[in-house]
């Protein structure tokens, strides 16, 4: 349903993995979910446009987050937890392989992608 | 008579495209920077001009601007030849600030067109939640900026860091008032 509501499948995810992380970059998103960059790239672009996220430059990479000021952005949010809530763990931590929190420089990871 | 966009401030910019968009029926609110620069009497220099249309459907748009001079750059932007040191820019609506979608503008007659602008205090608190949500140290310096130049309701942007669970913004903005109030 999720797909329906967005319109396709990039656009969905691209709100999952933003929800999941908390913010994202276009190749990190492309690689981790298997979607190739310039799908990911328009569709955060459309997002961006219609005020649903905001990014800021670092270093080389554009990091995209939902846009904290909008009231809008917000509701939006809420919709993708409905969905994200739905899922189960096992889901959830086969689509989300990937770490992104802060880590320790050097420390080891068992049973993830770095 | 002529409009001098190579010397306007943002104030002129702001009274000449909102008041020739509402006559072709284009309703806007100017948001963001520019209003800090207004109500400061031009203490801060914004450098753009940021629209809010509240007519849902706008598909005249570029024509309306083309009228004027202005030429579209990207989605959103807008640039006029004569005016390199101001461009519009026109955001996606609705106008909301964190959790408030009731937004009521403070509005002007120019030459018989009502245009419109946020008040102070949403002002304030638009600019506090730059520093809330991004940490942008700006966006407090602004707020601050507003409140020195103009009389604000203090209680309501007590309420509305309150609904955006940033309380402490509010103490550091209270704090930061401190020497003008005496």
């Amino acid at each position: 349903m999720l797909v329906e509501i967005f319109g396709n499948k990039t656009a969905a995810m691209v709100m999952l993995y933003l929800y999941h992380y908390g913010e994202a970059y276009p190749t990190g998103l492309a690689k981790d979910m298997g979607i190739t960059l310039s799908q990911v790239q328009k569709q955060m672009d459309k997002f961006d446009q219609a005020g649903l996220l905001v990014s800021k430059k670092s270093g080389t990479v554009r990091i995209y987050q939902f846009n904290p000021k909008s009231p809008v952005a917000r509701k939006v949010k809420e919709l993708v937890k409905i969905f994200y809530d739905g899922m189960g763990i096992e889901e959830r931590e086969k689509l989300f392989q990937v770490r992104r929190r802060p880590r320790r420089k050097g420390k080891p990871v068992i049973g993830r992608s770095q | 008579m002529k409009f001098d966009f190579k010397n306007c401030s943002e104030e002129a910019l702001w009274k000449y495209v909102a008041s020739h968009l509402n006559k072709k029926g284009i309703d806007t609110v100017l948001v963001g920077g520019a209003v800090v620069s207004i109500y400061t009497k031009g203490a801060y220099k914004s450098g753009d001009l940021d629209f809010i249309t509240t007519n849902l459907f706008v598909d005249d748009l570029p024509e309306a601007m083309a009228e004027i001079g202005f030429k579209k750059t990207s989605k959103r932007h807008y640039e006029h030849p004569e005016c390199p040191h101001l461009f519009v820019e026109f955001p996606p609506g609705p106008i909301g600030i964190g959790e408030e979608l009731n937004i009521e503008p403070d509005v002007m007659n120019v030459k018989g067109a009502a245009i419109k602008i946020l008040s102070p205090t949403d002002s304030v608190k638009d600019r506090l939640a730059s520093y809330i949500h991004f940490q942008d140290r700006d966006g407090l310096d602004q707020a601050l900026l507003i409140a020195k130049s103009q009389p604000i309701k203090l209680d309501a942007v007590l309420k509305w860091c309150e609904r955006e669970g940033a309380i402490d913004a509010f103490e550091e903005f209270k704090q930061g008032l401190e020497p003008y109030s005496k």
